[in-house]
């Protein structure tokens, strides 16, 4: 049992199709012929005893005519030539003095195996009739039959059956390969094209063979290939994009930074580096406190940025090592996917010392303006 | 369907054999040839219930014996090879020198020879079969030969004679157009066409003549012969004897009187004029 169901587990579709195909087949095919052969052989039978008595009924006047004229030559001469037609064995007749005159006939030929006569016997024996005329008896008249034609006719029956059920199982067979080496074949391609998508071939796609139902699979697959390709080679435009981005802000002389709605700090370029004197792994994941800013401040500009709002802002802040800085800070709202709030980006520029600038302007005395400019104005004209 | 009356007679017969004659089983028994008129099989059926039955009622057990034709048993009956024989064909002078005994003969006025034709045939008279096929019986039948041919060499007509064995089988014949006529024993005919439904016309009907006969064998004794007479005799009063009859009359289709009547040879002179001046040789 255990190896069968190994054997069986080892085999393909086709072939579990066809070894199941081909057993219902044979099984029901061999079921049907064993049928028909019984049922033939009761038919043969019952036929056999209906001519068997039909025969004695047709003969019995016909001897009785020559039994009553006393001519037995004619008897015999009349069961002789009866006993070759039809498939009477042998007809015997006895008078009532026991007089008998038999005729019988040569040995028809066995075509079929003897086993076959075996198993599809034709029942038959010897039936008699009195021969009597005005309620005097003459004789009695019996006759036999052969079963021989009748199972030789059983035989053919039989090997015609046994080559249509042949034929049946060779076309069923023939017509389930080729249905199913077609859509096997497709199914094949899909199993390997699916191998060579996972292992990086994404241009693989199948060409549909077979029944609606496998072109439909394959199809889908393809479809399936073209969007995963086309993501796969939009997400490799997108990646591109990043790394541009992150390598434009990365080489910015600005201080960019990111935070998230807590103020975490999420990342940190070298320009903040530059800027504030703390390295990456120093700034990212921590809270910096890079501005005066009182977090009445921080919370208003959290709620604008949360808004939408995109606004800058001047502020003091104080490097790593302590040193004041004027900054003026870019805001805009950091979005996801879904277009929500969920930090900050955060461009800083350093102002000192166009602050100082402004303010040594703004404390320089007045002076009337040199006459140079008033020259270069004119100048053109 | 036919023979089902039959059947039951037979059945009647035998029980009054094994009732009321057990010698007679015992005893050899006698021969009693029919000249069949009918097919073989046919007469038998008739004349066998008759014979089981008059063997049971006179002691003498009698057994039917046919021949193939009136010939080989006309043979037969002249070498003394029958007891009792049923028949007209021993009335020629040749026959009539072995002096078998007339003792009955059936009820009835008696039978005709006719030439009969089929009822639409544009056949008239005798002169138009001349050069024709005619069925007769056998050389030897009275009704069926004799008396026919006779009635032909008189009107000088001549015509082709076909011998078919049996009254029957001429009347077969006819039916079939295989002959122009027939020459055949009146009531027999009758017979054939009621059973057949066969209709026919008589061209010539001869005078009446008595039917068969029974003949005994001289050389039976005659307690032996007195008693098959009388039991044939008294066949057809005797219920069960008429039973016997009456189903042997339906089998043939018979509606004439039924049973035997006693009869002697004076009764058959007739035949023996016939005989002595016919021109059939």
């Amino acid at each position: 049992m255990m190896r069968m169901l190994r054997f069986w587990k080892n085999l393909g579709l086709i072939s579990r199709l066809m070894l199941a195909v081909g057993i219902a087949i044979i099984a029901g095919g061999g079921v049907q012929t064993a049928l028909l052969v019984a049922e033939g052989a009761a038919e043969h039978s019952a036929r056999l005893l209906v001519y068997q008595k039909e025969t004695l009924t047709f003969l019995a006047p016909l001897v009785a005519d020559q039994a009553l004229v006393g001519d037995y030559a004619a008897i015999s001469q009349l069961l002789n030539q009866q006993v070759k037609k039809g498939e009477v064995d042998i007809f015997a007749w006895t008078d009532r003095e026991g007089k008998r005159i038999v005729a019988q006939d040569s040995p028809d030929k066995l075509d079929a195996p003897t086993w076959f006569s075996r198993v599809a016997a034709i029942e038959h024996e010897a039936h008699s009739v009195e021969v009597t005329a005005g309620g005097v008896g003459y004789g009695t008249l019996s006759a036999n039959m052969t079963p021989v034609k009748a199972t030789n006719r059983l035989w053919y029956q039989f090997v015609k059956q046994l080559q249509i059920v042949a034929v049946t199982l060779f076309l069923m067979l023939q017509f389930i390969w080729l249905i199913f080496r077609g859509n096997l074949g497709t199914l094949r391609m899909l199993a390997e094209g699916a191998n060579r998508f996972s292992q990086g071939d994404h241009a693989v796609r199948i060409e549909a063979e077979g029944a609606p139902e496998v072109g439909l699979a394959a199809e889908a697959f393809n479809n399936m290939a073209n969007n995963i390709e086309n993501l796969i080679a939009s997400l490799g435009k997108s990646e591109s994009k990043n790394k541009l981005l992150a390598t434009i802000v990365e080489q910015s002389s600005e201080a960019i930074w990111t935070t998230d709605l807590a103020g975490v700090i999420t990342t940190w370029n070298a320009g903040a580096t530059a800027m504030f004197g703390y390295e990456p792994a120093e700034a990212i994941g921590r809270s910096l406190k890079l501005s005066d800013s009182t977090p009445l401040e921080d919370e208003a500009r959290m709620r604008r940025l949360i808004a939408g709002e995109k606004f800058s802002y001047d502020a003091r802040a104080t490097t790593r090592s302590g040193t004041p800085l004027n900054i003026q800070v870019a805001v805009a709202p950091l979005v996801d996917d879904a277009n929500r709030c969920i930090g900050r980006i955060a461009v800083a520029r350093d102002v000192t010392q166009h602050k100082r600038s402004e303010e040594a302007l703004r404390l320089a005395p007045r002076r009337p303006k040199p006459p140079t400019m008033r020259r270069a104005r004119s100048s053109p004209a | 369907m036919a023979f089902r009356p039959i059947a039951y007679a037979a059945m009647l017969v035998a029980a009054i054999v094994a009732l009321h004659a057990p010698q007679a089983a015992a005893q050899k028994p006698y021969t009693f040839y029919v000249l069949h008129q009918r097919t073989i099989g046919l007469t038998a059926q008739y004349w066998n219930p008759i014979l089981t039955y008059v063997s049971a009622k006179s002691g003498v057990p009698l057994e039917l014996k046919l021949a193939k034709n009136a010939k080989d048993g006309n043979a037969v009956a002249e070498a003394g090879g029958f007891d009792f024989q049923y028949t007209n064909h021993f009335f020629t002078p040749e026959r009539d020198r072995l002096h078998w005994k007339v003792i009955a003969r059936p009820a009835g006025p008696g039978i005709r020879s006719q030439i009969v034709v089929p009822v639409d045939s544009p056949i008239q008279s005798l002169q138009e079969l001349h050069g024709k096929e005619v069925a007769f019986v056998t050389p030897d039948g009275f009704t069926g030969y004799w008396l026919p041919m006779d009635a032909l060499l008189r009107t000088k007509v001549d015509v082709k004679v076909v011998f078919t064995g049996n009254q029957e089988a001429s009347s077969a014949q006819l039916r079939v157009n295989k002959v122009a006529a027939a020459g055949v024993n009146s009531s027999v005919m009758a017979r054939y066409g009621r059973r057949e439904s066969f209709e026919y016309r008589a061209l010539w009907t001869s005078d009446i003549y008595q039917d068969l006969c029974i003949m005994a064998n001289p050389k039976m004794p005659a307690e032996k012969v007195a008693a098959v007479r009388a039991a044939l005799v008294a066949m057809a009063k005797d219920p069960e004897g008429r039973k016997v009859l009456q189903a042997g009359a339906d089998l043939l289709k018979s509606n004439g009187d039924l049973g035997f009547v006693p009869a002697d040879d004076r009764d058959y002179d007739n035949y023996r004029k016939f005989y002595k001046t016919t021109q059939v040789k």
